[in-house]
């Protein structure tokens, strides 16, 4: 695959992790609730439990939309690889937040985990991109 | 100073704000020259913006630090982001800048761009050039900038500033005064629509569906990773077929030998070492032959083919040579297991005929070009061989006005089959010098820009071709 292309789904990965990223941070700074966070999860949730089961993956990709946290190879592999690192069941962790059914402080609890995981999506697909620079380069 | 203080904050964006403001005083406006079509404008327009934009947002980010220490990495990583999204734009605005009016065949593309208006969704759309490097046109996909552009615009809180009836098409530096290899520009073209309609997400629904019909209860043993990669594989295959079909549509079949000669594949069918290279699917496009038999398949629905098919070209051979071809002809090269590969190969050729009927269904309403070239072409081939610019002809007792799919594709005619009568009428007749076909293959180039050129003012002045 030509580096370019690599590089730009690296990049999106990223920069699409940082809105959810934000509004974490928000919630968690500042107790504001942004109120796409929630459409915006449920939307992650598709992609990060496409790399489960074929059902799941064949359902991704029968409902793929520009709002999909992700619409590639390389970016499924990437979420892939995080989830088996951080080694959290985070689908349940998302949903848990999503639907409010804990007190105060483990809502907390959950949503620290959440941007812990969006984060390391982030830092990991920002060096992806950063290493297919240098690929590029040399 | 501590690195994580608001100092340290400060600093970092600064510095990332210097290097943003860099890259876009490389596309503000300067004096008169170098000009630019307006499309080139509209895109350094939408770059300084979005800079302007970014800047704003950075002069407010150390003033948002969160109050929670534990969430500081989590937000000072998004000026990593940010900075790496701006290298992505960095990539692009010089390759823009180079590619002013007198670097870029700019009659030509003016004339495509005005029957790509004929399209009935893409009628405002147009599009800015950017030089690459790389000779082949394909390996780019410059329209990714638009994504980059809507995505650091989401960060940064302001709705994208990319006009979104623009599309970006790289052209390979050196040719910039050329024309028959251009015609691949109109692939590219094609991938601007399928972005624009977001055609990945309707084909990756079919593609599901071929999959489910092609493999049955099988499809339940496949790894999910397994099922993604073919997937993925299937949907980039099908955008590039989807884009050489589309470019077919629009400018007829001198697409098709433009990509005979990029890829250097006239005698891509003489023996089996000459066929290898081009029998392989890889995991980003399609084969080569693969893509040479679709495009005879629609030059044939369009009616090109009659005519196309009698030319004594070994261009056209291969095209016809590439017709009986079956699936197990080709090879999927992957490292896949191959069992997967040739069920990922068995999907795409399910997926064939939508990707043909999807191409058409754009054109509803269009004039392919076929009549109107089955009528003038005799008189424009006899003006070109006479070193007459065609922009006005007389046949039929009346004067005409070729568009762009005869002047394109009569020149073509010549280029691939009849050179030789234009060699004779200027006395070069049995010229067997390549260099000395070379120069005038550059002057049939010329002649047929200027008539591009004319063609486009003629139908805006309201003279028809009939």
């Amino acid at each position: 695959m030509p580096d370019s292309e690599v590089r730009a789904q690296y990049l999106s990965l990223a920069l699409r992790s940082r809105r959810l990223i934000d509004e974490l941070i928000r919630y968690l700074d500042r107790r504001e609730r942004v109120p796409s966070l929630h459409e915006d999860l449920r939307n992650a949730l598709d992609s990060i439990n496409a790399v489960d089961s074929s059902e799941n993956v064949l359902a991704l990709y029968s409902k793929l939309s520009s709002k999909s946290l992700v619409s590639h190879y390389e970016q499924l592999r990437l979420i892939e690889d995080v989830r088996l690192e951080l080694g959290t069941d985070i689908s349940n962790t998302i949903m848990r937040f999503i639907e409010h059914d804990k007190n105060a402080a483990d809502q907390r609890d959950d949503a620290v985990t959440v941007l812990r995981f969006f984060s390391a999506i982030e830092a990991r697909a920002l060096q992806g991109y950063a290493v297919e620079m240098q690929v590029a380069r040399t | 100073m501590d690195v994580f203080d608001a100092a340290a904050l400060r600093q970092d964006s600064a510095s990332l704000l210097r290097f943003i403001a860099t890259v876009v005083d490389t596309c503000s406006s300067q004096a008169d020259y170098p000009s630019y079509l307006k499309p080139s404008e509209d895109f350094f327009r939408s770059i300084r913006e979005l800079g302007a934009a970014t800047v704003a947002f950075l002069d407010a980010f150390p003033a948002g630090l969160p109050t929670d220490p534990a969430l500081y990495l989590d937000y000072r990583r998004k000026l990593t982001a940010l900075r790496q999204a701006w290298t992505a734009i960095h990539e692009y605005v010089k390759p823009a800048v180079e590619a002013h009016t007198l670097g870029i065949p700019s009659p030509f593309i003016e004339a495509l761009i005005h029957r790509f208006n004929l399209i009935p969704q893409f009628q405002d759309s147009s599009f800015a050039l950017i030089h690459t490097h790389e000779v082949m046109y394909y390996q780019l996909r410059a329209s990714w900038i638009r994504d980059k552009i809507k995505e650091i615009s989401d960060l940064v809180g302001i709705d994208s500033p990319f006009p979104s009836n623009l599309g970006i098409i790289a052209l390979p530096y050196s040719q910039s005064g050329g024309l028959f290899l251009n015609c691949a520009i109109a692939h590219e073209m094609g991938h601007f629509v399928f972005q624009k309609l977001q055609l990945r997400n309707s084909f990756a629904a079919a593609v599901v569906g071929s999959l489910t019909t092609t493999l049955g209860a099988e499809i339940s043993t496949l790894q999910p990773n397994d099922l993604t990669w073919m997937i993925e594989t299937v949907l980039k295959w099908t955008e590039e077929l989807f884009c050489d079909l589309f470019a077919l549509w629009l400018i007829g079949p001198c697409f098709s030998f433009s990509y005979i000669e990029l890829f250097d594949m006239p005698y891509a069918l003489e023996d089996a070492t000459s066929r290898l290279p081009f029998v392989k699917f890889y995991d980003v496009h399609p084969a080569d032959l693969l893509r040479l038999q679709q495009h005879r398949v629609m030059l044939v629905e369009l009616g090109w083919w009659r005519t196309f098919s009698r030319v004594d070209s070994h261009y056209v051979s291969i095209l016809n040579k590439s017709e009986p071809l079956r699936a197990e002809d080709f090879v999927v090269v992957a490292s896949r297991a191959p069992a997967i590969c040739v069920q990922t190969r068995s999907v795409f050729f399910h997926v064939i005929p939508a990707i043909h009927s999807k191409v058409h269904s754009l054109f509803v309403g269009v004039d392919s070009g076929v009549e109107e070239f089955e009528r003038l072409s005799g008189t424009v081939e006899e003006y070109l061989w006479r070193g007459v610019i065609p922009s006005t002809v007389f046949t039929e007792l009346a004067l005409r006005y070729p568009r762009i799919t005869t002047l394109l594709n009569t020149a073509a005619k010549v280029h691939i089959s009849s050179l030789d009568k234009l060699l004779d009428q200027v006395k070069e007749g049995g010229a067997t010098s390549p260099q000395k076909r070379s120069e005038w293959t550059s002057r049939l180039e010329l002649w047929t820009i200027k008539a591009l050129e004319d063609s486009v003012i003629l139908e805006r002045t309201g003279h028809t071709w009939g």
